[in-house]
C-alpha cells in the first residue's frame, strides 16, 4: 500500500526528494492518482460551474446587474482551468519532487492565452472571461438543442487549433446527459490572426430525461482559458 | 525540519489570533451563558490551520500580519462556531481532550454560543475597510459569504445521507462533500482570502482553488484516519467517535463498496438506529472491517495523493515569489502530510 517505506535501514542515506519518492510508491500508484485526480478535478468545475450559474440567477432576481458585472471581484470570478490538465498532473508532479521544481514551475506560469470568444446569440459572456451557452428557453426531452459560439483571434500572429472537448452534462439527482448525445462541427477549428469561425454544439435531450438544470464545462484541448458552460433547462 | 517549522509557525499565528479574538469579544454581561463561553473552544488551543494559511500567505505575497490579523480572526470565529454547531448535530462527547460544549452545558446555550461566534465574526470584516480599503474589504467579504456557504451546503449534504441513512455512495460523492463541507473554508479561501490581501487584489483568487482542495481533503482524510487509529489522548476526541456518529468518512464509503451484502446489513442496522444507542462493539467490528478490506490504507493512499498533487500546485504557484519563512511553512504543511506516518 502507498505510504510504506521500503528499506527504512537505508533511510539516513536518502534525500528529501527520495523519501517523497518512496512514499508515493510511483511503482502502483499511477492509475488511482489519475483516476482520483480526475474525479476531484471534475468535482471541482463542476461545483463552481454550478455556483456560478446560481449567483447568476441570484444577480438578476434582487440585485443590480451591471453593477455586480462591473466589479471583477464578485462572486463569478470563479473558474481558472479546464479540467484535462489533471491527466498530466501527477506526471508534473514527479518532476515537480525533483530537483527541476522552479524551472518547471516558472515554464507552466508563462502560459497564456491570446484567444478570445466573440460573442453569439446564445452566448453570454461574464466580465471574468467564462461564456455561458444557453438556449432561450427552456427545453423538453426528445428535442434537439443547438448552440452557436463564435470564435475569434484577434492578438496572436500565428495560426490558432482550437478544439473544444465536450462532457457529460450534469444534472439533478446525479442525472446526466451523456457525451453520446453530444456533438461539436467542426471537431476543430484553425483560427488565421484576426479571423472568425463559429461552432455548433447540437445536443440531444433524451427522451427519458428528467426535468431540471443541465451543465457543463466545455474546454479547448490545450488552452485552459477558453472554455465555456453549457446550461440547459429541461421540462 | 518541516515539522518543528510547522509547528511553530501554527503555534506562532494562533496566538496572535487567539488574542484578536479575545479583542473582539464584548466585555459585558451576560458573561457566565455566552461570551465566557465564546472563547472557550478557541481557548482549547486549535491547530489554527485556518488563520496560519491566510497569514502566511499574505505575507508571502508582500502583506504583513496585521493586514491579514482581521480576516483570520474571522475565520476562527467562523471555524470554532462551526464546531461547536457539529458537535451538537454530531452529537459528540469530546473536542480537544475536554467535554464538548453541550455536554457541560446545553444543547440551547451551545448552539447560541456558535450563533454569536457567527454575527461576532462579521465585525472584524467590517473593520478590514480601515486597514484595507472599501475595495479589498468588499472582496474578502465576498470571499467569507462563499466560504460560509458552501460549508453549509456540504454539512447539509452529510447529514442528508447520514438522516436518510445511504449508504450507496462512491468517491466522487465523497469528494464533493468534502470539498464543499471542508476545503473551501479549510484551504481554499484561507489561501486565497491572503493571497488577495497580501497583493493588495491584485492576484486572480481562482488559482488558488485546486491548492486549497487537494491539500484539504488530504487533510481531512488524514484526520478522519486518525479518528480511528490515534491514541485518543492525543486525538483529543473518542476514538472511532465517527463511526459511531455514522459520519460518511472515505474509509466507511469504501467499506460500503466492498464488504458482502450480509455485512452492509448490518452496517445499515447500526447506523439506523439513534446515535446514544449505538453498542461499541459493533462500532469495534466496523473497524475490523476497514481493516480486513483495506479501506483505512486505501484512505492512506489517497490522501497521498492529494498531497501529491498539493505539492506540485504549491511550486507552480509560489516558486515565483521571494524566499521566505512564511512560504516555506506553506510547503512543509503539504510535505507534513505527504510523509505522515500516523
Amino acid at each position: 500500500m502507498a505510504g510504506k517505506r521500503q528499506d527504512p535501514n537505508n533511510e539516513q542515506k536518502k534525500t528529501l526528494t527520495d523519501d517523497l519518492f518512496d512514499v508515493l510508491n510511483p511503482n502502483n500508484m499511477l492509475n488511482n492518482a489519475q483516476r482520483v485526480l480526475s474525479a476531484a478535478v471534475n468535482v471541482l468545475e463542476t461545483e463552481i460551474a454550478a455556483g456560478i450559474l446560481a449567483a447568476k440567477k441570484i444577480e438578476k432576481k434582487v440585485i443590480n446587474v451591471d453593477d455586480v458585472r462591473s466589479n471583477p471581484g464578485n462572486l463569478l470570478n470563479r473558474i481558472r482551468k479546464d479540467t484535462h490538465e489533471v491527466v498530466d498532473l501527477f506526471l508534473d508532479g514527479f518532476i515537480a519532487l525533483s530537483s527541476q521544481l522552479k524551472v518547471l514551475s516558472d515554464n507552466v506560469g508563462q502560459q497564456t492565452s491570446d484567444i478570445r470568444f466573440t460573442e453569439a446569440p446564445d452566448e453570454k459572456k461574464q466580465n471574468n472571461g467564462v461564456t455561458i451557452l444557453q438556449p432561450d428557453e427552456a427545453v423538453k426531452p426528445g428535442e434537439t438543442v443547438v448552440l452557436y459560439m463564435n470564435l475569434s483571434d484577434d492578438e496572436s500572429v500565428a495560426p490558432v487549433k482550437i478544439q473544444l472537448q465536450k462532457n457529460d452534462l450534469a444534472g439533478p439527482f446525479k442525472e446526466k446527459i451523456l457525451l453520446r448525445n453530444i456533438s461539436i462541427r467542426p471537431v476543430s477549428v484553425v483560427l488565421q490572426p484576426g479571423e472568425n469561425k463559429e461552432v455548433v454544439i447540437r445536443i440531444n435531450i433524451p427522451a427519458a430525461c428528467k426535468p431540471g438544470h443541465y451543465t457543463s464545462l466545455f474546454t479547448d484541448l490545450k488552452n485552459p482559458l477558453i472554455k465555456a458552460i453549457v446550461n440547459i433547462e429541461v421540462v | 525540519m518541516y515539522e518543528v517549522l510547522m509547528k511553530e509557525m501554527l503555534a506562532k499565528y494562533g496566538a496572535e489570533t487567539l488574542k484578536g479574538i479575545r479583542h473582539f469579544i464584548p466585555d459585558k454581561e451576560p458573561r457566565k451563558y455566552l461570551y465566557d463561553l465564546m472563547a472557550d473552544y478557541p481557548n482549547r488551543g486549535g491547530k489554527g490551520f485556518r488563520p496560519g494559511l491566510c497569514i502566511a500567505t499574505c505575507k508571502a505575497f508582500g502583506g504583513t500580519t496585521d493586514l491579514a490579523l482581521n480576516s483570520a480572526i474571522t475565520l476562527e470565529l467562523l471555524h470554532n462556531a462551526f464546531l461547536i454547531h457539529d458537535d451538537v448535530e454530531d452529537e459528540s462527547i469530546y473536542r480537544r481532550n475536554k467535554p464538548t460544549m453541550h455536554q457541560y452545558s446545553s444543547q440551547a446555550i451551545a448552539i447560541n454560543v456558535g450563533d454569536a461566534m457567527n454575527v461576532i465574526g462579521l465585525y472584524p470584516l467590517f473593520k478590514n475597510k480601515e486597514k484595507l480599503g472599501p475595495r479589498v474589504a468588499e472582496k474578502i467579504f465576498l470571499e467569507v459569504m462563499h466560504m460560509t456557504t458552501e460549508s453549509v451546503e456540504g454539512q447539509a449534504l452529510e447529514l442528508g445521507w447520514r438522516k436518510d441513512n445511504i449508504c450507496i455512495l462512491n468517491d466522487d460523492d465523497y469528494l464533493r462533500m468534502i470539498l464543499k463541507k471542508t476545503c473551501w473554508y479549510t484551504c481554499i479561501h484561507p489561501i486565497r482570502i491572503g493571497a488577495i490581501i497580501g497583493s493588495h487584489g491584485n492576484v486572480d483568487p481562482d488559482s488558488f482553488n485546486r491548492l486549497g482542495y487537494f491539500m484539504g481533503t488530504a487533510f481531512q482524510v488524514q484526520d478522519d484516519i486518525l479518528n480511528l487509529i490515534a491514541e485518543e489522548k492525543k486525538y483529543g476526541k473518542e476514538i472511532g467517535g465517527d463511526i459511531i456518529e455514522g459520519k460518511r468518512t472515505l474509509m466507511l464509503i469504501h467499506l460500503f463498496q466492498h464488504c458482502t451484502p450480509k455485512e452492509l446489513l448490518v452496517i445499515k442496522k447500526f447506523l439506523s438506529i439513534p446515535i446514544r444507542e449505538r453498542k461499541n462493539e459493533t462500532a469495534s467490528g466496523i473497524l475490523e472491517l476497514m481493516h480486513h478490506y483495506g479501506s483505512i490504507d486505501y484512505a492512506k493512499g489517497i490522501s497521498k495523493y492529494m498531497a501529491g498533487a498539493a505539492i506540485k500546485e504549491y511550486y507552480t504557484l509560489f516558486s515565483k515569489l521571494p524566499d521566505s519563512t512564511d512560504k516555506s511553512f506553506i510547503e512543509s504543511i503539504i510535505l507534513y502530510m505527504i510523509n505522515r506516518d500516523y
